[in-house]
């Protein structure tokens, strides 16, 4: 069923949402609860990633995962330099510069996402409180979990009884737990209400922590001979895979599932359309720990570095995959009950002159997705309705 | 992308939509980054070059290494394979030896450290052996406690796994919870295996795999002198 509306968009096409029941914008995407119009089991549209619409939810990538408010045409960027760091990791490597390739791998990520904090605006009018409440709290822990789990496990517990136990359960939880506490510190500003508000603060921290564990951990290596006298071994190269990347990408993915779930709860944004209860706050923490815990042991248990790092990398895939799926939910969760249709405003993701909604009825990206650096349009809230 | 039953929104030129300004340029944005990770990368490795810890110039007084490495020295030597195990004739005293290895006993009976050696490089073959070369009847409820990390013999790599069992004397006495370390590493076509193996001991510090013995063990493990070293 459509109809005209008129007054200042006197040329809208409006058609109810059979997924909501709302009047919305026609298009191919429900502008109200981001469903798919067209497909009556588009309710959850899984083929479209709600941040990257063009990506499938199930897709295991980094940058439309950790990185959600770019654009897609601007996400290739950051994709590239990705791929150029990696190769220059290896490259250093190559050459036999070992630390200087450690120290490169540890600071790739890291580097990236704070240039994206800077390019999107995710701190918006506090960049001090919010870079220093996340990064730099996560590497000053990061520092203080380093040299105390370095000196505890070499001095009393390596190759003792206890060693699964502590080195597989209570170090990676602890190391878990003092990721989230940075973010924690933001829990409570309205003004950062949003559940990829929590996610990049999850991510940050987890980010910073790890790079402050690595470099700390990893010092006696900094301090070796700069240039090897033979190439890099394979156990070398695995090595530095496993901490300088996949550690990364664990801790980030883990710690950002947590912090988005924190958020979405906390912030009382949720519509309750999408609730599936292991992707409530409390199953999302377990999974989360389980995860780290399981790959502590799996670390302390299994002898082959090829082994682990393998294991490493599916776990990094498969957690980024539940990342999205808890992200691609929540951000279809979050919004008002009612469908509010703004003015007319181009999508920043397909360059579309769309109504202002929570969701782009042409490509479907979610709004809140959006970069938050001036001049992008905002989602309209309660009052702001035309029409 | 298309919009569904024929309605499409206009698409708007690039440069017209505010949203679509990055701050960041593409280029900017590679020497940002690129440039972020060059310096981080040269700043950390220089702190650590400053930070690295120095020995004292050698210089005419340093002359080449002499003689034994420990203060009370015997070397078992094997002619086989051509290793030599260094040990502290004051902890360790030999209880045995063939053509393939030698069995250290502790001075004062608790716990024994077994070098045995094949040609070859089968590591885990040889940790096998060792495991069932050990009497059933002597050693009893023998359980995997994990792999031995830093598994090294002669500081050549191996690997290796530990155990916890049930030792009974040969004359009957009562049984006595023991820790036993099996780990194997191979250089040049030998494989050389240790077994070490003596009273459990709760001293996390001193008993690394809950041997009490660990430690005196340790030394002759990394003194092994393989052939071809120094």
């Amino acid at each position: 069923m459509s109809k005209q509306r008129g007054t200042a968009q006197s040329d809208l096409v409006l058609e109810t949402c059979p997924h909501c029941d709302q009047l919305v914008p026609v298009g191919a995407y429900c502008g109200n609860c981001g469903a798919h119009l067209a497909d009556a089991a588009g309710r959850t549209r899984l083929h479209a990633y709600a941040a990257a619409p063009n990506e499938h939810v199930m897709r295991p990538t980094v940058i439309s995962t950790l990185f959600p408010h770019l654009p897609h045409r601007h996400a290739h960027v950051f994709r590239e330099v990705l791929g150029a760091g990696l190769l220059i990791v290896l490259l250093l490597a190559a050459l036999r510069l070992y630390t200087s390739a450690l120290i490169g791998a540890a600071l790739l990520l890291p580097i990236l996402y704070l240039v994206y904090l800077y390019e999107v605006e995710v701190y918006e009018t506090e960049p001090v409180l919010v870079v220093g409440a996340t990064f730099v709290t996560g590497a000053a822990l990061g520092v203080g979990y380093a040299l105390v789990t370095g000196h505890f496990i070499s001095g009393t517990i390596g190759g003792t009884q206890q060693g699964p136990f502590v080195s597989g359960v209570v170090l990676p939880s602890i190391a878990q737990l003092l990721m989230v506490v940075g973010p924690l510190l933001l829990l409570s500003h309205s003004q950062f209400d949003e559940t990829l508000d929590g996610l990049t603060f999850g991510v940050t921290a987890a980010l910073g922590f790890t790079l402050a564990a690595v470099l700390t951990g990893f010092w006696h290596v900094f301090t070796a001979p700069l240039q090897g006298t033979s190439s890099v071994s394979p156990g070398e190269l695995l090595r530095l895979v496993r901490e300088g990347i996949l550690v990364q990408l664990v801790n980030a993915t883990t710690t950002g599932a947590i912090t988005a779930a924190l958020w979405l709860r906390t912030h009382g944004r949720s519509r309750r359309r999408h609730v599936t209860e292991w992707r409530e706050v409390g199953p999302t923490v377990a999974i989360a720990f389980a995860a780290q815990i399981v790959l502590g042991l799996v670390t302390y248990y299994v002898t082959s570095l090829l082994l682990v790092v393998v294991f490493w990398a599916i776990a990094a895939a498969a957690l980024l995959v539940w990342l999205r799926v808890i992200l691609h939910h929540a951000l279809l969760e979050e919004g008002s009950q009612v469908a509010m249709i703004g003015d007319p405003a181009a999508c920043p993701e397909c360059h579309r002159l769309v109504p202002s909604m929570l969701f782009c009825p042409a490509c479907g990206v979610a709004r809140s997705a959006a970069s938050k650096h001036t001049g992008s349009p905002a989602a309209p809230e309660a009052g702001e309705v035309t029409g | 992308m298309a919009v569904s039953r024929g309605y499409t929104y206009p698409v708007q030129a690039a440069a017209a939509i505010p949203a679509a300004h990055h701050r960041l340029s593409h280029l900017r944005l590679i020497l940002v980054a690129g440039g972020a990770l060059v310096l981080g990368i040269v700043l950390v490795t220089l702190i650590a070059v400053l930070a690295r810890p120095t020995t004292p110039a050698c210089g005419f007084f340093c002359g080449p290494r002499v003689g034994p490495r420990l203060l009370s020295p015997v070397a078992y030597h094997n002619t086989t394979f051509g290793y030599t195990v260094e040990y502290d004739s004051t902890q360790l005293t030999i209880a045995g030896q063939d053509d393939n290895g030698v069995q250290l006993q502790a001075a004062d009976g608790d716990g024994e450290v077994i070098f045995t050696s094949a040609a070859g490089a089968d590591v885990n073959g040889a940790n096998q052996t060792a495991l069932g070369a050990l009497p059933s009847a002597t050693f009893q409820d023998v359980q995997p406690n994990g792999p031995v990390r830093g598994a090294e013999i002669g500081f050549v790599n191996g690997s290796g796994t530990a155990y916890t069992a049930q030792f009974v004397p040969a004359d009957g006495g009562q049984a006595v919870p023991i820790g036993i370390t099996i780990f194997s590493a191979s250089s040049n076509g030998v494989t050389i295996t240790v077994t070490a193996f003596s009273a459990q001991s709760n001293s996390n510090m001193d008993a690394p795999y809950g041997l009490d013995k660990a430690s005196s063990f340790d030394l002759p493990v990394s003194n092994t002198i393989w052939k071809g070293q120094q």
